[in-house]
């Protein structure tokens, strides 16, 4: 009887051994069978996502912008401007998860600016559709957050001249147009020039038969066309119509240079 | 006897010992399993690629007119061309009131990955004035 108590003692170190094996093999079993089957959403570094959330209330609020001033500038209500910064101003702070968010803005009333906008549609060769707004974000999270201003300015505005020349009972004019959105040289998606008839009535240049309308691909474009079968006008009133790509609508009206 | 049974003693300390040296040993020898699993800089990298490809898409407005448009081919075309070779992705676009809009999969296949980045953008919409969440998620492929 003691000499089997004195085995099984001797051999206790051994299961000892054995056990601790056999615990090392399920864990790393274990690890292993964790690491193939699962699978984690991860969420990126907390800076990188609030200075994304950042990048991408800016964009959608220039987004907003040209699309409110797209639908003013065809005869929309000036309040859309403003309706539609407050429901984006709700929607953006309902959907910042990290922590609180407040987004607020100020329509630009320094002149000639009025609720934001500038809609001036001259009779001296210049036309604008504008809307500015200043933001501001703020954002806090667990590391520490950020405050960011920033002012969103659209302007799409048309420059344009004419000449107009009297040859043998038909006038031969020309019509130069500069577009511009934000002071740089842009394309236009739609450009319409009317003429002014001895009637005083507007007439589409388009229906002449020999109407050209060149595009240089730089924001510039040349209308070229005669009117026949009218009597001579003098200084007639010439008028553009024009779309950008942005579709935001701008006129203009101008008065013929007689050569 | 007695040095015998001190002798016994010490020997059963060492034995405990290197079971729980055994043990430890397994533990070490799987963190660096753990250690790959963990990889945020896997994370940044996808997650700054996927907020690119969106801004990118969204600058000129085009990625509001194709999801007003329900051109859910033209936006998967237009992800798989702008994300490296490599990367799945999976978009679900959602309304103002969390509905789903996608009545398809906009994915390059199954997103079957250890690291997946999920990506939240939202968007307004110029053409209707309409706004949009769109979670974007991105994997490596194995």
């Amino acid at each position: 009887m003691d000499e089997v108590m004195d085995m099984s003692r001797n051999n206790s170190g051994q299961v000892l051994l054995i056990t601790a094996l056999a615990i090392a093999l399920i864990i790393s079993s274990l690890m292993l069978y964790v690491y193939e089957t699962s699978q984690s959403i991860a969420f990126a570094d907390q800076s990188l996502e609030l200075n994304g959330f950042i990048r991408n209330v800016k964009i959608g609020s220039r987004n907003l912008v040209i699309g409110s001033l797209a639908n003013i500038s065809i005869g929309g209500e000036n309040e859309t401007l403003r309706i539609n910064l407050q429901r984006w101003r709700s929607f953006v702070e309902s959907h910042y998860y990290a922590g609180e968010c407040s987004l607020s803005y100020e329509l630009c009333e320094d002149s000639p600016y009025s609720s934001g906008l500038w809609m001036y549609w001259g009779t001296e060769g210049l036309g604008v559709s504008s809307a500015e707004v200043d933001f501001s974000l703020s954002l806090s999270d667990n590391s520490g957050g950020a405050d960011v201003a920033y002012s969103i300015n659209i302007t799409t505005h048309i420059e344009i001249s004419a000449v107009s020349k009297w040859i043998l009972g038909s006038h031969l004019v020309n019509v130069t147009m500069h577009l511009f959105n934000e002071g740089s040289p842009a394309l236009c998606k739609n450009i319409t020039v009317y003429y002014k008839t001895s009637s005083g009535k507007w007439r589409d240049a388009s229906t002449s038969n020999d109407y050209l309308l060149r595009d240089y691909g730089n924001g510039t474009y040349i209308a070229r066309f005669t009117i026949s079968g009218q009597p001579i006008v003098h200084n007639r009133e010439i008028m553009v119509e024009c779309f950008d790509r942005r579709d935001i609508f701008v006129k203009a009206v101008t008065r013929c240079v007689d050569l | 006897m007695k040095i015998l049974m001190n002798k016994k003693g010490q020997v059963r300390t060492l034995e405990a010992l290197l079971a729980v040296a055994v043990v430890f040993a397994a533990l070490l020898l799987t963190r660096p399993i753990y250690a790959s699993y963990d990889n945020l800089g896997d994370y940044d990298v996808l997650y700054t690629m996927g907020l690119n490809v969106l801004v990118q898409l969204d600058r000129d407005g085009d990625l509001g007119r194709l999801i007003s448009e329900r051109n859910w081919a033209e936006i998967a075309d237009r992800l798989s061309i702008m994300l490296p070779l490599g990367v799945s992705f999976n978009l679900t676009v959602y309304d103002e009131e969390s509905n789903i809009l996608n009545d398809r999969p906009v994915s390059s296949g199954l997103i079957d990955s250890k690291c997946v980045v999920s990506i939240q953008y939202i968007l307004v919409d110029r053409s209707n004035l309409r706004f949009y969440v769109i979670r974007l998620q991105l994997a490596w492929m194995k």
